[in-house]
Order: structure tokens, then C-alpha cells, then sequence
């Protein structure tokens, strides 16, 4: 029997039954995908984690998590620490081990995460604006390409801050930012995220406000303590939500800086000795900063994925085989119920072994498109593996 | 079942004759090699197909023997015209084109050319059979063997069918034997056996 022939026979019986045979065909094809898609998933998540982990040297943040601690600073996820005072960055600062970056995190604007920072951290992840330019003045912002994309923002625009609780009038209050630059895309959480002055960030944890002059009357009130007489404005003055060129010189700092919060501080060593030094000093239980190796936190973070895809793989192989025995059920019935089918080919001429190959190449045929299908998922899940990744996680 | 001689000449065309489950499709079945006697042998030109291997005796079947089936044996997922080139695809000598040719001149006499690329299903009990008809002749066998060929056939293409067996087998020196109840048309064939003549066992093999 002819090669050619035994294909068109055989194609011609799977394409008169398009039902089973897709079925057959997606069955199988799941049962093939999920295993390797999911390993494929972990391991394009542990490379993802473990570069940015290892672009970042070394994290100095309040002590707990050093897992939540890093992955605030790396994927901006809700911070669950304490703040960092900041007279602990100035100190940090002061002992010269390296190059330090701010990190405050802790703000939204809609669902993409405000991170108060320094331009070095531009620096530091290799990010560049591609369109317009950095913050230069209060209350701008330079925003990640995916966000600008999605929410069809360009320099020039403005965004506003999310209140974290609309009734604690003492709290977080919106600011309407001004849009200076889009940073090119780098495919990591920072292509979603707003960048922000340190001290911008602060205005919005209200820290930091801005108002018209108490030049008003109406806005003066005559209050009188122990110490005598003094003037207090009242709930009349006018507070800017956004920072201008006209109010920037409106807008004042309250208590003391040493105070004011941070999410953690990214610690560049100037060299090995810096970075030895640093983890001796963070190192010491006594001081109430921790320092974490952001690799190593990911490493731990990594074996917790790894339990779990043990685990993932070892059901999904289970169950694979109870699809593929599934399969092997239905082809084994379908043969049964074209017997007949058979037997005419037997008895007008076919050998047994010319029967064998149509039914061999209608099984091949379909595990052939099953496996071409399942690759295509691979594929597609190892190029989108890192955007699902960055997304899950942030 | 028990023939002690039976001989059809080529070109002879031979009505196979008797009541329902004396054996007449199992004899076609053993003339075909498709079930082997227990003994004696059954001769072809020149060849014992009882003493053919499986795989031997399939080839030979496929190149030698037509064979027109009570049931059509029609396969369902193929058209009319891949049916008729069936023989092709399962391997036999003749080239393709040849076998398309004969093919679509067979359903065109039998009229059911317009149905070439139509699936069995679509077509009427006589339309299948004729289609049937038309795999069997396509390969020109050397031996026709035809288990009521026109069972459901109406009188007019019941007529045509026969003719055309007969031409074929007359004008290609085949061997034709037909098994059938319809005793208005067995006149036509030269020779006519009742098979419990034939059989000499005198068992009935089906209730």
C-alpha cells in the first residue's frame, strides 16, 4: 500500500469525524502542555527574579520579611514592614559603603504602583526616558512605558494619586502629577510604575502641603492658650492638589525630616570591603534595620516556587496519564466501532499490516497536532511567561 | 459445506442459486481466499489460493477478484469516487488515471457520475449499490464474484447493472458468479446451479 494513500485514507476518516478527532487533539495536547508549560513558567519566573535580584546589590530596610522586603523594593508589591525613618538613610549615607537609593513605595495611582525615588535608580536599572524628559520640579513624575501605552498618557499630561482612605481627612491626599517623561520599556514591574521625587512622595503622605496665603481674614482664627493670643488658620485655607510653576514656592515641609518615611534603601558598595563592612554593621541584631541580599531572598522565595511546581508537575502528570489513558480508551472504541470499516479493506485487498498503518497513522496524526499544538503553547507561555510573572507579582 | 467440483471458465458468467443461509455467501467467501477451507484446494489461472499466506492472498484478491457485497461495503467517510478508487489506494498494479478512467466511465453507465464526490451516506440504497458495483469493475478482475448484486436495485437499473456485468465479463474474459434470489434475471447467465446441488453435505449451515 502506498505511503501516500495510507495518509488520505487516514486523513480523510479523522476529517470526517472533526469532533472527536479535536477533542482527541486538545486532550492530548493539554495533557502535554501543562507540565512543561508550567516548568517552562518556573523557570522564566526564577531567571526574571533572579536578574533583577542580582541588578540589585544590597536592601536596607526596617527588620521582618526580608522576603517582603525585597519584593516591595523590586516589584513594588503592598508594604507590609514598617516605615524606614529617614535619618537612617542620612546615617547610611554617612558611612560612605556605597551609592544609596531611596525607595518609598508604598502609594497607588489607580492600580500602577508611585515610587518615590532618586534619578539614580534610573541609573542603577538601566532605564531611560524615550519620551520628554526627568522630574525636575515637585509633583512631577516620569511614568513606565506599559502604563503610558495602556492608559494613553504622554509627557504633558497628569495623573493623580490615590487616597488610600477618602473619610481620614488627616491622610493621604491626592496629588495630580504632571506627566514629564516615558521611560522606554525594559519589560520589568518599572514599565508600569510612576517615578517620583522623594519629597513628592512625602506630599502625598502628607507631609509636605502647599496653600494660599493667610492673607484672608476669613482664613485667621483668634486662639488663645496658656501662652496667650496666636492666629491658627482654619479649615477656609485653600490647599493646592497639584504643584504648579506659580505654587511650588507655596509648598513647605512640616516636623522633623529624620522622621519621614521610607520603604527601604538600596545600597550600591563602592567595593567587596564596603559591602562586608555594610553587612557587618546590618548584620548586628542591636541595630533596627536589617540588610537583605536581595539574591539570596530570592533564592529562598525560588525553592518556595519549586516545592510548589513539584508538587503542580507531580498532579499534572497524574493526570496526564489518566487523559492519555482516556485517549487510548477512545481510540481503542473508535477501532472497535469501525471494525467493519476494517474488514472491508481486509476483504477487498489490504493487508493486516496495510489495516495496522491506517489505524497507526490516524493515532500518529493526531498526536502529531497535539504535540505541534502544545509546543505553540510553550512557546507562547515562555515569551509571555515574564510579563505574567512581573504582573502576578506586582 | 462440501463441494466436490465446481468450475467457472473465464468469460462464463455462472447464477448461484438457493434458499437463505445454505451457504452461497460463505462458497463466495472461500473462492475470495477471505475464509480457507478446511480441505481441498481452490484454483485461480493457475493459482491455489488456499495455499496463499494472508498477505499473498490479500494482493492476489486485490488484483484477481471483484467482489460486490450484499452490504455495499461502502466506506462511509469516502466519496463515491475515492470508494471506486479504493483498489488504488489499498495498492493494486494499475495506475491511478487508469483506474479513475474506468471508474468514472462505470458510474456514468450505472448514473451515478454527478454523485462522484458525494459521501455514501447522501445516496440511496440502489445509488450505493451501484457505486459498489462500480469498485468491483474498476480494477477489470480476472474473477467477479457478486453476493445480490441487485437487491436493491429497481427493475430499470436492475437491468443495466447485469448488463454491464455481463458485457464486462464477456468482453474481458472474466469469470462472474452471482449469487441471487431474483429469478426473473438468472436467464440471462449461462449457466445456473442450485447450491444444495452443489453442496454435498446436505447440512444447512444457517437455520
Amino acid at each position: 500500500m502506498r505511503s501516500s494513500s495510507i495518509v488520505y485514507l487516514s486523513w480523510k476518516a479523522l476529517r470526517y469525524r472533526p469532533l472527536r478527532s479535536l477533542l482527541l487533539i486538545g486532550t492530548i495536547a493539554l495533557t502535554l502542555y501543562f507540565p512543561r508549560a508550567l516548568q517552562e513558567f518556573i523557570n522564566r519566573s526564577e531567571e526574571v527574579l533572579s536578574a533583577r535580584a542580582r541588578s540589585t546589590p544590597l536592601l536596607i530596610g526596617p527588620r521582618g520579611s526580608s522576603i517582603d522586603l525585597t519584593l516591595n523594593a523590586l516589584y513594588f508589591t503592598s508594604q507590609e514592614l514598617p516605615a524606614l525613618r529617614y535619618s537612617s538613610y542620612e546615617a547610611l549615607s554617612q558611612k560612605n559603603y556605597g551609592k544609596t537609593i531611596p525607595i518609598y513605595s508604598r502609594f497607588l495611582a489607580g492600580q500602577s504602583p508611585l515610587v518615590g525615588t532618586s534619578l539614580a535608580y534610573f541609573k542603577l536599572r538601566g532605564l531611560t526616558v524615550s519620551t520628554g524628559r526627568t522630574m525636575t520640579r515637585l509633583g512631577d513624575c516620569v511614568i513606565g512605558a506599559n502604563l503610558a501605552q495602556n492608559e494613553n498618557l504622554q509627557p504633558g499630561d497628569t495623573i493623580t494619586s490615590s487616597p488610600e482612605n477618602i473619610f481620614d481627612l488627616a491622610g493621604v491626599y491626592p496629588l495630580r502629577m504632571r506627566i514629564t517623561g516615558i521611560l522606554a520599556p525594559n519589560r520589568t514591574p518599572d514599565d508600569d510604575a510612576i517615578f517620583v521625587d522623594l519629597k513628592s512622595a512625602w506630599i502625598i503622605e502628607g507631609l509636605a502641603h502647599g496653600h494660599e496665603e493667610l492673607s484672608r481674614s476669613e482664613t485667621l482664627e483668634l486662639q488663645r492658650d496658656s501662652k496667650g493670643e496666636f492666629l491658627r488658620a482654619n479649615a477656609s485655607v485653600i490647599e493646592f492638589n497639584e504643584v504648579t510653576d506659580t505654587n511650588v514656592g507655596d509648598f513647605h515641609f512640616h516636623g522633623d525630616r529624620g522622621n519621614y518615611p521610607l520603604s527601604s534603601v538600596i545600597l550600591v558598595p563602592h567595593n567587596q570591603k564596603q559591602r562586608a563592612l555594610a553587612l557587618a554593621h546590618y548584620g548586628d541584631p542591636v541595630t533596627a534595620e536589617q540588610i537583605v541580599i536581595p539574591a539570596v531572598a530570592v533564592e529562598q522565595l525560588a525553592k518556595t516556587l519549586f516545592a510548589t511546581q513539584r508538587l503542580a508537575f507531580t498532579a499534572f502528570t497524574l493526570l496526564g496519564i489518566a487523559a492519555l489513558a482516556l485517549a487510548l480508551m477512545v481510540f481503542l472504541l473508535s477501532f472497535r466501532l469501525r471494525e467493519r470499516e476494517m474488514l472491508t479493506y481486509s476483504k477487498i485487498g489490504a493487508t493486516g499490516r496495510a489495516v495496522a498503518c491506517l489505524q497507526g497513522v490516524e493515532v500518529l496524526v493526531i498526536i502529531a497536532a497535539a504535540t505541534i499544538l502544545a509546543q505553540a503553547g510553550i512557546v507562547l507561555t515562555r515569551s509571555a511567561a515574564q510579563d505574567i510573572f512581573t504582573r502576578l507579582i506586582s | 459445506m462440501l463441494i466436490p467440483e465446481f468450475r467457472c471458465e473465464a468469460g462464463q458468467t455462472i447464477a448461484l442459486v438457493g434458499p437463505s443461509g445454505c451457504g452461497k455467501s460463505t462458497f463466495l467467501n472461500l473462492i475470495a481466499g477471505i475464509i480457507r477451507p478446511s480441505t481441498g484446494s481452490i484454483f485461480i489461472d493457475e493459482t491455489d489460493v488456499t495455499t496463499l499466506k494472508r498477505s499473498a492472498s490479500a494482493a492476489f484478491r486485490l488484483s484477481r477478484i471483484g467482489l460486490i457485497f450484499q452490504e455495499f461495503e461502502l466506506i462511509e467517510h469516502l466519496s463515491v469516487g475515492d470508494n471506486i478508487l479504493l483498489p488504488y489506494h489499498l495498492g493494486t498494479d494499475t495506475t491511478r488515471s487508469v483506474i479513475e478512467k474506468r471508474g468514472r466511465d462505470l458510474a456514468s453507465h450505472l448514473g451515478i457520475l454527478p454523485y462522484w464526490d458525494t459521501l455514501p451516506s447522501a445516496l440511496s440504497h440502489g445509488e450505493r449499490q451501484r457505486a459498489a458495483i462500480a469498485r468491483a469493475l474498476s480494477t477489470r478482475p480476472r474473477l467477479l464474484l457478486a453476493d445480490e448484486p441487485t437487491g436493491n436495485l429497481d427493475p430499470e437499473n436492475k437491468r443495466k447493472a447485469l448488463d454491464l456485468m455481463h458485457l464486462t465479463a464477456k468482453e474481458h474474459d472474466q469469470g462472474l458468479l452471482v449469487v441471487t434470489h431474483d429469478l426473473e434475471l438468472i436467464d440471462s447467465f449461462d449457466t445456473i446451479i442450485h447450491f444444495e446441488e452443489l453442496n454435498q453435505s446436505g447440512k444447512q449451515l444457517m437455520p
